[in-house]
């Protein structure tokens, strides 16, 4: 067994405050719900629990800022250094995204579990996004690798060398050094919700399309789109579906609106590993009529190219900075901006989307890592409000599209999966279905 | 190698039927057996449900001061400064401190839900002298039978937490202190309204009250009859 990588450390920060984006969570989380998302990456073999920890230790001082604590201040909630400590490594359950005691979890905001091959990444979204979540798992399971087979993982994108010293980049706010003074509004129409019966509390349900991503881009070429974009249109159309049956027409009224997280790090030179995205949310009104999927494909195609301009989307964030610079409501003590953010996130959150298209994209890992891994998956908890959410990562030339729901129904999946066979896309599913022998 | 013939989709080996429509999956040549390794495993994680009483409270605070900043804008704008809004404030404040406090604080001892209680009823009372100018009868009558009545009540408490007692023995100090109650009030109103310490009113009721904790003590020594009333009850 090789010995974890010997780490230089420099001075981090005691404390930081939580990013633009992050403020939201922290008022939002209750014991019933927390916005969380989990990402894990499937090595061809079984985890050893004891290297993992060492890992784990390596790559927390790499990138400390995952080891911080969320404490409550006077005015904001702030994140507090506990640097030194490891989480204990946790058996992974059947029913992911369970919001995280912080209390119980030695108030880490993330918890790593394993279940045979996998490495489950669960983090509460306070603390990142998916672009810093996926760098700190790939580089626990590079490390873990480099700890396993005595082979260095050159650093790639994603992957950090644990013999650095941490970097003040990795715990930049983004947000307010990239946003101008003009902002635009946040307010929407509300979308279409979907209905359901509700599963019980406790249960997510979580089934995965394993798709070969060469096939996937071929139906893509042949509607002359992308990947992201045909994904977004079947979404959207089965989405058309589903609100053509039913049986409120005030509701079946209600645009159909897809969010899909933008990564704000194509745009602008951060290297930040705490949250820097935006979102679109494409919208498909029913009521003007009838939509074949090219129809579709054109409006996210055209409503993406408008609204994913380097302009757009900073108009968007520097709403929040502003809003979160305003003298009044930086006055105001911590309580307060809790219920308001409350309210906020209820009348403007969930409510101007029907459900979430999270893709991270193709990853691409170096030579010595690729051969280890078989997947990698991304499932977004469920949601506050809105009952079903999709994430989607590929990896190795395959494609993993999961989608997770608080409800019974499997509707929107099936009507995606089938739609996905229909354009000779073959599609393998998994579930975390618990079936009896 | 199986394929739901609904969706048309393959299943995983850990699929004994589709995740999507349901449809049984019966390959002919190979039975479905279940796999060494299920994508997840059987645990079930469980979320912690207790109420959150933070959240319950800021709530709380947020639907109180809506109402007061409301009704002191319109006392504001009236032009005479702010008067019969204080009176709403101070009545929702009082609602919070009897109703919110003792359902989502979690005091370890009771003392502090009585003495919040009667704190707020006092500072209640004082507001409501202050406006109408009966600082008299406030500082002599009702500020006395305040401190009157905690004292009671806390020493109830404190008899019933620290003696051990039985049920019908507790019924019995509760009926007690409370005609002790009633006499240290009259004595009160008495001292305040003319001067004296003549008894009245409240021996009749001190009396009933007596008989009653009297007859509850027997009853508790009584164990036959006390079986018996049980009975007839059906407790």
């Amino acid at each position: 067994m090789v010995k974890p990588a010997r780490v230089k450390t420099r001075p981090i920060p005691a404390w930081v405050k939580l990013d633009n984006a992050a403020k939201i969570y922290p008022s939002t989380a209750s014991n019933s719900w927390m916005a969380i998302y989990r990402l894990s990456v499937t090595l061809d073999e079984e985890i050893s629990r004891p290297m993992l920890r060492l890992a784990l230790q390596a790559t927390l001082k790499r990138i400390p800022l995952f080891s911080y604590r969320l404490k409550r201040g006077l005015f904001w909630f702030f994140m507090e250094s506990q640097s030194g400590k490891v989480p204990k490594i946790q058996e992974d359950v059947v029913n992911p995204c369970v919001p995280i005691n912080l209390r119980q979890n030695d108030h880490f905001m993330f918890r790593i579990r394993v279940h045979g091959g996998r490495i489950a990444l669960e983090l509460f979204h306070a603390m990142a996004d998916g672009t810093g979540a996926m760098t700190f798992l790939l580089t626990l399971a590079a490390e873990y690798l480099r700890l396993r087979y005595g082979r260095r993982i050159l650093p790639a994108p994603f992957i950090l060398d644990c013999r650095d010293d941490p970097q003040p980049q990795d715990w930049e706010d983004s947000f307010p050094k990239y946003a101008r003074m003009s902002a635009r509004g946040r307010s929407e129409e509300p979308a279409y919700p979907l209905r359901g019966t509700r599963e019980g509390k406790d249960f997510l349900h979580v089934t995965t399309g394993i798709i070969p991503t060469a096939q996937l881009a071929l139906a893509a070429k042949r509607h002359d789109t992308t990947i992201n974009t045909l994904l977004a249109a079947i979404i959207l159309r089965a989405l058309l579906n589903i609100s053509a049956k039913d049986r409120s027409p005030r509701r079946a009224k209600r645009p159909i609106k897809l969010s899909m997280p933008v990564n704000l790090r194509k745009y602008y030179p951060s290297k930040t590993l705490r949250n820097f995205s935006s979102y679109i949310n494409a919208p498909i009104y029913p009521q003007y009529g009838t939509y074949t999927l090219d129809d579709i494909i054109t409006l996210v195609k055209h409503y993406a190219g408008y609204e994913l301009t380097e302009q757009m989307l900073n108009a968007r964030f520097s709403g929040n900075v502003r809003a979160e610079q305003s003298k009044l409501l930086r006055a105001a003590p911590l309580f307060l901006k809790s219920a308001v953010l409350k309210l906020v996130y209820l009348l403007q959150g969930e409510r101007y989307f029907t459900t979430v298209l999270s893709n991270l994209g193709l990853i691409k890992l170096p030579e010595q890592m690729a051969q280890h891994v078989t997947r990698i998956d991304v499932i977004i908890g469920g949601g506050k409000h809105n009952p079903i959410s999709c994430g989607c990562v590929s990896v190795n030339g395959k494609t993993f599209l999961t989608f997770t729901r608080t409800i019974i129904e499997p509707t929107l999946e099936q009507l995606v999966f089938t739609a996905l066979v229909k354009e000779g896309v073959h599609v393998t599913i998994e579930s975390n279905r618990r079936t009896e022998s | 190698m199986s394929y739901c013939v609904h969706c048309g989709v393959q299943l995983a080996v850990s699929e004994k039927d589709c995740p999507l429509c349901g449809t049984v999956v019966q390959d002919p040549f190979c039975a479905w057996q279940k796999p060494e390794q299920m994508p997840y495993p059987e645990t079930v994680e469980v979320k912690n449900t207790h109420i959150d009483r933070r959240y319950a409270r800021q709530l709380m605070v947020m639907a109180m001061l809506v109402p007061i900043v409301i009704v002191m804008l319109i006392d504001l704008v009236d032009g005479r400064g702010f008067g019969w809004s204080l009176l709403v404030s101070g009545t929702l404040v009082l609602i919070y401190c009897w109703i919110v406090v003792p359902v989502l604080f979690k005091f370890s001892r009771p003392y502090a839900y009585i003495l919040i209680d009667i704190l707020s009823l006092s500072a209640y009372l004082l507001l409501i002298a202050l406006i109408t100018g009966g600082m008299g009868w406030y500082l002599g009558l009702v500020l006395p039978m305040l401190i009157w009545l905690s004292l009671v009540v806390i020493a109830s408490v404190l008899a019933i937490r620290r003696l051990e007692m039985a049920p019908l023995y507790r019924a019995a100090l509760v009926n007690l202190m409370a005609a002790v109650f009633l006499l240290g009030l009259e004595l009160l109103i008495n001292l305040h309204a003319v001067m004296g310490i003549r008894l009245n009113w409240s021996f009749f009721a001190a009396i009933p009250l007596g008989v009653i904790a009297l007859m509850l003590a027997l009853l508790e020594r009584n164990t036959p009859l006390k079986e018996e009333i049980k009975k007839h009850l059906f407790i």
